[in-house]
């Protein structure tokens, strides 16, 4: 596997890291305490390309998924509340370019990918979470329309979204449904006081015989969380693994300095041994996730099957290892990392968050065991 | 080498790969498919008529592999009109479907 970046690729990198560094990483604390990320950021991150980067049919950049990796790690670096709108966003506007009619496609992939248009990903529900193929909202035909019925919640970007991709059962089959946010029926309401992700915006989502019509379903009946949910939610796992190589990263500078610029007993922190293992803990796991992102990346720009579960091995250790970084950060800083003066804290509750959304650390472990051990089985080297 | 000489020779080497799936026949394409399950799938012997996903022989994140498996190998698309269980549930079902894609491509051609 070649794990180095192209010329281009490299250029790139720099942008999205001039970006982070003025536009978000500086003001990411602030958004976090008010809960909300200015409209302007937002519009600066679509006019940039970022939010249809992986869909040229629409003007988008074209950028490869390794590219697209790096800008992921990169806004993961800055704000992890960001990178959930990137996430969301991309899941649908993947989820309609791989899987919507023509109709679907000339509709709503131009607003998505100028970003004009916010899409965000509608399956997590009230009392389904890991058990996404048991999700309880419904859909029953009516006429040329469908009407949906149930609870979605948990729904990053879901204050702002334009567009909601709703995964629930016809026919007693997981499909796939656009719901436009002006949908009479539909009641969006914000989630506020969540431990990470704060300015995510997330919503909860009634939707109470909201009807949509016939031309809004995608892709097929039944294949509305094996195809449809699968495209998006592999995806959200590359983005939030290489976000989480990001927050990684934001953790290894800030206690870096940290540790360079206090002193206790004397001593930098930076020569008491105890916390250089931590630092080097933090380093080598960021590192080590950041390869994994990048071999995953790479398979995807092949269209190598074998991407799906380096994807699922990317997030899983990626995540553990921004939790593990994070929480770190915080012991390096002592009380320092408790208040509200320093973003460590932040870090740490953005990364809980990390390990649980788009397939928590132990649904990952039971796809990554089975998968190898299906392997063994079958003689083949995992 | 220069850089429009490597995509021209990129887009000659798919034209070249294409053109020998496009000459495939169904027994070749079932072979290639038999060769992409033995990877995945829970049992050796598998019928050409058995149900792969009815079976529970797969793991879930099969669904996806497969159809990366069939565009990659096969250099088609799987269109959403193609998303139809018969085209995807079995061996045979899967080599008449790619068969069918590929020779509508060569028609196209």
């Amino acid at each position: 596997m070649n794990t180095e970046i192209t010329g281009t690729q490299a250029s790139m990198h720099d942008e999205f890291t001039s970006f982070v560094d003025k536009e978000i990483a500086p003001h990411a604390d602030k958004w976090d305490q008010e809960e909300r990320i200015p409209a302007e950021i937002i519009g600066e991150t679509a006019r940039r390309g970022y939010l249809g980067a992986f869909l040229p049919e629409c003007g988008g950049v074209k950028m490869d998924m390794t590219t697209y990796g790096l800008l992921c790690e990169e806004i993961g670096r800055g704000s992890a509340s960001l990178l959930s709108l990137l996430t969301v966003h991309g899941m649908v506007s993947l989820a309609l370019a791989r899987w919507g009619s023509e109709k679907q496609r000339e509709r709503w992939l131009p607003g998505l990918a100028s970003g004009e248009i916010i899409g965000a990903f509608a399956l997590t529900e009230p009392d389904i979470g890991s058990d996404a193929r048991n999700i309880g909202t419904i859909a029953e035909a009516e006429g040329n329309s469908y009407m949906l019925k149930g609870e979605k919640k948990w729904i990053s970007c879901g204050q702002i979204a334009d567009l909601f991709l709703i995964i629930a059962r016809f026919d007693g089959k997981p499909t796939a449904f656009l719901l436009e946010k002006n949908t009479p029926h539909l009641k969006i309401e914000p989630m506020k006081g969540l431990l990470g992700f704060r300015s995510a915006m997330l919503a909860h989502l009634s939707l109470d015989n909201c009807q949509v019509p016939s031309e809004n379903l995608v892709g097929k009946a039944g294949f509305g969380f094996s195809h449809v949910a699968g495209t998006a939610l592999d995806f959200g796992r590359y983005c939030i693994a290489c976000g989480s190589v990001g927050l990684t990263q934001a953790c290894v500078d800030a206690t870096l300095k940290y540790a360079c610029e206090r002193k206790q007993g004397g001593s930098y922190l930076r020569d008491h041994q105890l916390i250089q293992e931590m630092l080097a803990e933090m380093i080598a796991g960021s590192k080590a996730a950041r390869l994994l992102c990048r071999k995953a990346g790479s398979l995807k720009d092949l269209g190598d099957p074998e991407s799906i579960m380096e994807t699922c091995i990317a997030k899983y250790f990626a995540s553990r290892t921004s939790l593990k970084a994070a929480t770190d950060a915080v012991q390096i800083h002592g009380a320092n990392g408790c208040g509200s003066e320093y973003p460590v804290q932040r870090y740490f509750r953005d990364a809980k968050i990390l390990e649980i959304i788009e397939g928590s650390s132990q649904i990952q472990q039971i796809m990554i065991s089975k998968y190898s051990a299906d392997k063994e089985r079958r003689g083949i080297n995992v | 080498m220069p850089r429009s000489e490597v995509c021209l020779l990129i887009i000659f080497t798919a034209d070249i790969i294409k053109k020998e799936v496009i000459s495939m026949t169904v027994d070749e394409i079932k072979k290639e498919i038999r060769a992409f399950l033995s990877k995945y799938i829970r049992e050796p012997n598998i019928n050409e008529d058995q149900d792969l996903f009815a079976s529970g022989l797969l793991a879930s994140l099969f669904a996806m592999q497969m159809v990366l498996f069939i565009e990659k190998k096969f250099t088609i698309k799987v269109e959403n009109e193609d998303l139809d269980k018969k085209n995807f549930a079995t061996i045979n079902a899967l080599a008449s479907y790619v068969s069918h894609k590929t020779s509508s491509e060569k028609i196209d051609r």
